[in-house]
C-alpha cells in the first residue's frame, strides 16, 4: 500500500461513517488537535464528525535528514467524533482493516495512555494503540478543553501516518516509503520531504532569527487578544497557533530555558482559551476604539 | 434455596494498573451489598476488558426480624378508647394500623407499642437495587465520562451481567440493561450465552479469553520459562513487569523475537530498561554466561493464534522493528556521546539553566565539587576524587543518551568517565550521587558516592531557599522534601557531627554571583534548618512515640540531626523501662517548677538545709559523667546517670519548701532544681511528656 493509497483508504473509510472529510489546516501546527475542527469543535453541544491529514511541524525533532524515523514535519490523520460513538472502539479497529491490517495475523493491544496538552488546557484518557508492539493510534477520549468539561464526549483518533506505513510497506527509513506508484517507477516519500527536513533543520537550529521571533510571539500575542475583543474567535485562534509555533521554534534554537519554558507554555494557554471562550461566545466582542486600546495593551 | 449470585462487567481496556483494584473493589461493594444475607465463597475474575464476582451459596432473602418500637405514653395515645393524633401519627409512621398498636410497660410505665417486621428483601431485589451505585460507586486513581452519559468510571462499560440462581437480575448501569450473554476475544467475537460463573468461565475460555486472573499470571511465568529454555536462554522475570503483562492481555501467547546482535555493545542497562519500561517485553540472557544479555527478548502477545509460524513472525517483526529503531537511535546517540570527553559535555552545561535566578548547571556542579571537597574527610572519601566527581557528576545531562533516556542519568555520566580513564571510584561517585532517588531507595555505596549526594542536596536546598523559592501546600515541582529527607538519610547513616545550621551556612557561603538570593543568609539558614527539622521529626515519628520525638526536639540546644537521633533512641528505650513512671514524675516537676525561673546560677555556700546540699553533691557528681557519655552519643548512660538524681530530688520536695516565703531562700533553689532541669534538657524536655 503506497503512501497516498493508506491517506485515502483511511478517508473514504472514515467518510462511509459519516464523517466530513476535511482538508489540512493551512497554518503550522505541532499536532492534528490544534486543528480548529478539533480544538474548538470538540466545545459545546453540537454532535461533530470530522477526519482529515494534518501535516505537523515540531522543529525540534528535525534530524537535517539523517535520521530515519524522526521528522520535524510528518504527517497525522485526525479523526474527531462528537459524542463518542459506543462502538468506536470496533470503528477503530475496522478501519484498520480498511487498510489491510488483518488482526488474524497481528497482535493488538491496547495500552494505556493518559493524554494531556498544558498548552490548550485539555486533556483526556485513553491508550496508545500497539500493533505488534508499535504504537500506530493515539486514541483518546476528551475530558477537557480549553479548560471547559466536555458534555457530550469526544473521541479523538491520531494515527501517525508515516510510522504506519513504514510498518504496512516493510520499510526501515521514512524515507524509502513508497508515495506514488508513477509510470517511471516509484516515488519514495525522500524523493517528496528529504531536502524540506535538511534545509528546515538548518533553519530551526541555526538559522532562525530569535530575537525576531521573540518579537513575532508578542506581536500573535496582542493580535489574538485584540481580535478576541472584537469578538473574532477564529481569526484570534490563528493567531494562537501561531504563537505556539512561535514558541516552538524559539526552543529548538536552544533560546527558552526550562524554567522560561513553563512561562511561555502559559503565555499559549491564556491565548488557546482566550479563543475557545470567544468562540463559545462567552467573550462580549467590545465597541470599537476600546478593543483596540486593549488589544494594544 | 440458596443460590449462585454472579455478575461481569465488560469494558473497554482497563490501564493495567487498575484491573486488580477494580476487581477487589467489586467483591467488597457486593459483599457489603449483601450484608445479613447468608452466603458462601467469593470468587474474582479479571482481565483488562472483564472484571466478575460469583459468590455461592447466597440466601434468597434476607431472614425476617420481629421488632417491638416503643411509642408514646399510653395515657397520651388514647383518650376515652379513641386514638389521638399521637398514636395515628406513630402508627403511620412506623407502617402499622392503629388497631395493631399494643400497650407494653415503658421504662417510665405504659407505652404504646407496634410490632414491625424488619428484613426479607429477597436478594435479587437488593441487588438490582443497590446494581448501579455498586458498580459505578468503584475508584479509581483517575476516571472518565464518555458518549453523552453522566457516568464516570476508568473506561467505557459495554455490558453488565447479573444473575441470581442462573436468572438475569433486572437492573440498569449507565444507561445499559443487564443482559446474560457476553463475548470473548476480539478475533471470537460470536456471542454466547451465560447462566452461570461457570458458564461464564468456561465459555471465555472457548473464546480466547482465560478470565482467571492468577492463572493467567501462572501461565505466562510458566510459558516465558518454556520458551526461553527452547530458544536456549534464560529469563528473569521481573515480578512488577510480569503483573502488568498478566493485565495488559486476555489470553497471553510468548513470541521470541530479536534485535541486531551488533547492538550488544550498547550499556546493558540501556538495553534492560528500554525493553522493560518503554516496551514491556523480557529480556533474556545467554545460558552459558548468565551476566551477559542475549540479542532475543520475549514478548507476550495477545494473539490467540500467536504460536502459528507466520503470525508469530509478524508479531516478533513487530516487535524488533520497534527495539531495534530503539537501539539503533540509542547506538548513534552513543557514540556521537563517546566522542566528546565529559568535560567537553560539562561546557554545554554553560547553557543550561538549573532553575531560575540559580545560575546554570555548570555552576551547580561547580558549587557540589566545593561542598563535597569540604565533607570529604568528615565522610572518609578522597577530597581529590570528591571534589573530581563533583566537577561531572552533571555532565552527562548534557548528552543526547541522557536526553533520550533521562532515566540513565548518573549512569551514562560513569560509562563515559571510565572511557575517559577516570578513576573507577570517581565513576562510581559520579552514578551514585543521585542516590537515595526516594525514601525508600538504597543509599550510595562509597564515600565518595556520599559526599557527592549530600554535597548535591545541600545545594539544591540551599540554592532553592536564597532564590525565595518556599513550599505552599503539597506540590513539589522541585523535589524539595524529598532532598531533606535524602539529606537526612546521607546524614544518619553516615554519622556526620555537624548542626545544621552549619551544614546550609557552608552550603550557602558557596552560592557565587550567578545566584539571585532574595533576603540574608542568616534568614535562608534558619529556614532551611526548620525545614529539614519538620522532616527529621516525620522521619523519627515513623519509629518512635511522636511524644518522646518532640520532647527531644523541642528541647531547644544543638541542631545535629546525629545526636538529635541518639537522644530520641535513648529516651525511647528508657521509656519502655518499669522505672520510667516515678522518674518522669520527678523531673516533670523539676521542669515545671524552673519554667519561669531562667537563671540555672547559685551559691553553693548559700545551700543551708542537708537535703539542699546532698542534692548539690550529687548534680556534682553525676554532671561530668552525664556529659562526658552525651558527648559520645551514649545518651542511654547519659539518661542513666541524671536518673541517679532522682532519691535527692525526692528527698528535696519531702523536706523543703522550694517556693519559701524568703526571696533569697527560694532563688537558691529554684537556681539549683533549674540546674538540673538544664541538665535534662540536653536530652529531652520532660515537661512535654505526659503524666501517668
Amino acid at each position: 500500500m503506497t503512501f497516498q493509497d493508506l491517506i485515502l483508504q483511511l478517508q473514504r473509510y472514515w467518510g462511509q461513517q459519516g464523517c466530513a472529510i476535511l482538508q489540512p489546516l493551512d497554518t503550522e501546527v505541532g499536532a492534528g488537535t490544534f486543528h480548529p475542527a478539533t480544538f474548538l469543535r470538540a466545545l459545546g453541544p453540537k454532535p461533530w464528525r470530522a477526519a482529515y491529514v494534518q501535516p505537523c511541524r515540531r522543529p525540534g525533532d528535525a534530524r537535517y535528514g539523517d535520521n530515519p524515523n524522526r521528522l520535524g514535519h510528518y504527517y497525522q490523520f485526525q479523526v474527531l467524533i462528537k459524542p463518542s460513538p459506543a462502538d468506536v472502539q470496533e470503528l477503530y479497529i475496522g478501519s484498520l482493516r480498511a487498510i489491510g491490517i488483518d488482526l488474524e495475523k497481528h497482535d493488538l493491544r491496547f495500552v494505556e495512555d493518559n493524554w494531556e496538552s498544558p498548552t490548550l488546557g485539555a486533556w483526556g484518557l485513553g491508550w496508545e494503540v500497539w500493533l505488534d508492539g508499535m504504537e500506530v493510534t493515539q486514541y483518546t477520549y476528551f475530558q477537557q478543553v480549553a479548560g471547559y468539561e466536555l458534555d457530550p464526549i469526544s473521541v479523538e483518533l491520531t494515527y501517525g501516518l508515516e510510522r504506519l506505513a513504514m510498518y504496512l510497506q516493510g520499510v526501515d527509513s521514512v524515507y524509502d516509503l513508497v508515495w506514488v506508484q508513477t509510470p517511471d517507477g516509484p516515488l519514495h516519500y525522500r524523493d517528496v520531504y528529504h531536502r524540506n527536513e535538511v534545509e528546515q533543520s538548518r533553519y530551526n537550529f541555526e538559522l532562525a532569527d530569535t530575537e525576531h521571533l521573540f518579537l513575532q510571539f508578542q506581536a500573535c500575542e496582542s493580535e489574538c487578544r485584540k481580535l478576541a475583543a472584537h469578538g473574532l474567535a477564529l481569526p484570534a485562534y490563528d493567531q494562537c497557533m501561531k504563537a505556539s509555533h512561535t514558541f516552538n521554534l524559539l526552543q529548538a534554537r536552544g533560546a527558552i530555558s526550562v524554567a522560561e519554558r513553563a512561562r511561555y507554555i502559559g503565555r499559549v494557554r491564556d491565548l488557546a482559551l482566550l479563543s475557545a471562550r470567544t468562540w463559545m461566545g462567552e467573550v462580549p466582542p467590545a465597541t470599537g476604539g476600546a478593543a483596540d486600546e486593549g488589544g494594544a495593551r | 434455596m440458596k443460590a449462585e449470585l454472579f455478575l461481569a462487567v465488560r469494558c473497554e481496556e482497563l490501564p493495567a494498573r487498575f484491573v486488580t483494584l477494580a476487581v477487589e473493589q467489586l467483591a467488597q461493594g457486593l459483599q457489603g451489598l449483601l450484608k445479613g444475607l447468608d452466603h458462601g465463597a467469593v470468587r474474582t475474575w479479571a482481565t483488562p476488558r472483564r472484571i466478575a464476582v460469583a459468590v455461592a451459596d447466597v440466601a434468597p432473602a434476607r431472614p425476617v426480624v420481629e421488632q417491638l418500637v416503643l411509642g408514646p405514653a399510653a395515657a397520651a395515645a388514647f383518650r376515652d378508647g379513641q386514638p389521638t393524633p399521637a398514636a395515628v401519627g406513630f402508627a403511620r409512621g412506623k407502617g402499622v394500623a392503629v388497631e395493631d398498636l399494643v400497650v407494653v410497660d415503658g421504662p417510665k410505665g405504659p407505652v404504646i407499642a407496634a410490632r414491625t417486621q424488619q428484613g426479607g428483601e429477597r436478594t435479587a431485589d437488593v441487588v438490582a437495587a443497590g446494581l448501579s451505585e455498586l458498580v459505578l460507586g468503584l475508584r479509581f486513581p483517575m476516571s472518565m465520562r464518555w458518549q453523552a452519559g453522566a457516568a464516570r468510571w476508568a473506561r467505557p462499560i459495554h455490558e453488565v451481567i447479573a444473575l441470581y440462581g442462573g436468572q438475569r437480575i433486572e437492573a440498569e448501569v449507565a444507561g445499559i440493561p443487564t443482559g446474560t450473554t457476553t463475548v470473548g476475544h476480539r478475533l471470537s467475537p460470536a456471542p454466547f450465552a451465560v447462566d452461570s460463573a461457570e458458564a461464564w468461565v468456561e465459555g471465555l475460555r472457548r473464546h480466547h479469553v482465560e478470565p482467571d486472573r492468577a492463572a493467567r499470571r501462572a501461565r505466562i511465568q510458566a510459558d516465558l520459562q518454556r520458551a526461553a529454555a527452547e530458544a536456549g536462554a534464560v529469563v528473569q522475570v521481573d515480578e512488577a513487569l510480569l503483573d502488568e503483562v498478566t493485565d495488559l492481555v486476555e489470553w497471553p501467547v510468548p513470541v521470541l523475537c530479536t534485535f541486531d546482535r551488533e547492538l550488544l555493545d550498547l550499556p546493558p542497562r540501556l538495553l534492560v530498561e528500554s525493553m522493560r519500561v518503554h516496551q514491556r517485553v523480557f529480556p533474556l540472557w545467554q545460558q552459558d554466561a548468565p551476566q551477559r544479555l542475549d540479542h532475543r527478548f520475549l514478548a507476550v502477545s495477545n494473539h490467540p493464534l500467536g504460536r502459528q509460524p507466520d503470525t508469530a513472525a509478524t508479531i516478533a517483526g513487530g516487535n524488533a522493528k520497534v527495539i531495534g529503531a530503539r537501539f539503533h537511535d540509542a547506538r548513534f546517540f552513543y557514540a556521537e556521546d563517546r566522542r566528546k570527553r565529559l568535560e567537553e559535555h560539562d561546557a554545554a552545561l554553560a547553557r543550561m539553566q538549573w532553575i531560575r535566578g540559580g545560575g546554570t548547571m555548570q555552576d551547580k556542579a561547580r558549587r557540589v565539587s566545593r561542598l563535597a571537597r569540604l565533607l570529604a574527610s568528615d565522610l572518609g572519601a578522597d577530597r581529590e576524587v570528591a571534589e573530581r566527581a563533583g566537577r561531572l557528576c552533571k555532565a552527562d545531562l548534557a548528552t543526547q543518551m541522557v536526553g533520550e533516556f533521562p532515566e540513565l542519568q548518573g549512569h551514562v555520566g560513569r560509562l563515559l568517565a571510565r572511557l575517559d580513564g577516570e578513576a573507577e571510584s570517581t565513576a562510581l561517585a559520579i552514578e551514585e550521587h543521585y542516590l537515595p532517588r526516594s525514601a525508600s531507595d538504597g543509599l550510595p555505596t562509597t564515600p565518595a558516592g556520599r559526599a557527592l549526594a549530600l554535597a548535591d542536596r545541600l545545594d539544591t536546598l540551599a540554592g532553592c531557599f536564597a532564590t525565595g523559592i518556599r513550599l505552599k501546600g503539597s506540590s513539589d515541582p522541585l523535589g524539595l522534601r524529598r532532598a531533606a529527607v535524602g539529606l537526612l538519610q546521607l546524614v544518619l547513616d553516615a554519622g556526620l557531627r555537624r548542626p545544621l545550621g552549619a551544614l546550609f551556612d557552608e552550603a550557602l557561603r558557596g552560592l557565587g554571583d550567578e545566584v539571585q538570593t532574595k533576603g540574608s543568609a542568616g534568614e535562608a539558614r534558619d529556614e532551611l534548618v526548620e525545614f529539614t527539622l519538620t522532616r527529621l521529626r516525620a522521619l523519627l515519628r515513623e519509629r518512635h512515640d511522636t511524644e518522646v520525638v518532640d520532647a527531644v526536639l523541642d528541647s531547644g540546644g544543638s541542631r545535629d540531626p546525629v545526636a538529635l537521633e541518639a537522644r530520641v533512641r535513648a529516651l525511647s528505650e528508657l521509656a519502655r523501662s518499669a522505672d520510667f513512671g516515678p522518674l518522669k514524675t520527678t523531673f516533670k516537676r523539676v521542669m515545671g517548677l524552673t519554667r519561669e525561673h531562667a537563671s540555672a546560677a547559685y551559691e553553693p555556700a548559700d545551700l543551708a538545709h542537708p537535703a539542699e546540699q546532698e542534692l548539690h553533691r550529687a548534680l556534682e557528681a553525676v554532671v561530668p559523667r552525664a556529659r562526658k557519655e552525651a558527648e559520645a552519643l551514649r545518651y542511654d548512660r547519659s539518661l542513666a546517670a541524671l536518673a541517679e538524681l532522682k532519691a535527692p530530688v525526692d528527698a528535696l520536695f519531702d523536706q523543703v519548701m522550694v517556693m519559701a516565703e524568703d526571696p533569697a531562700v527560694r532563688a537558691t533553689r529554684l537556681g539549683l532544681l533549674r540546674a538540673i532541669a538544664e541538665e535534662f534538657r540536653r536530652v529531652a524536655d520532660f515537661s512535654l511528656l505526659s503524666a501517668e
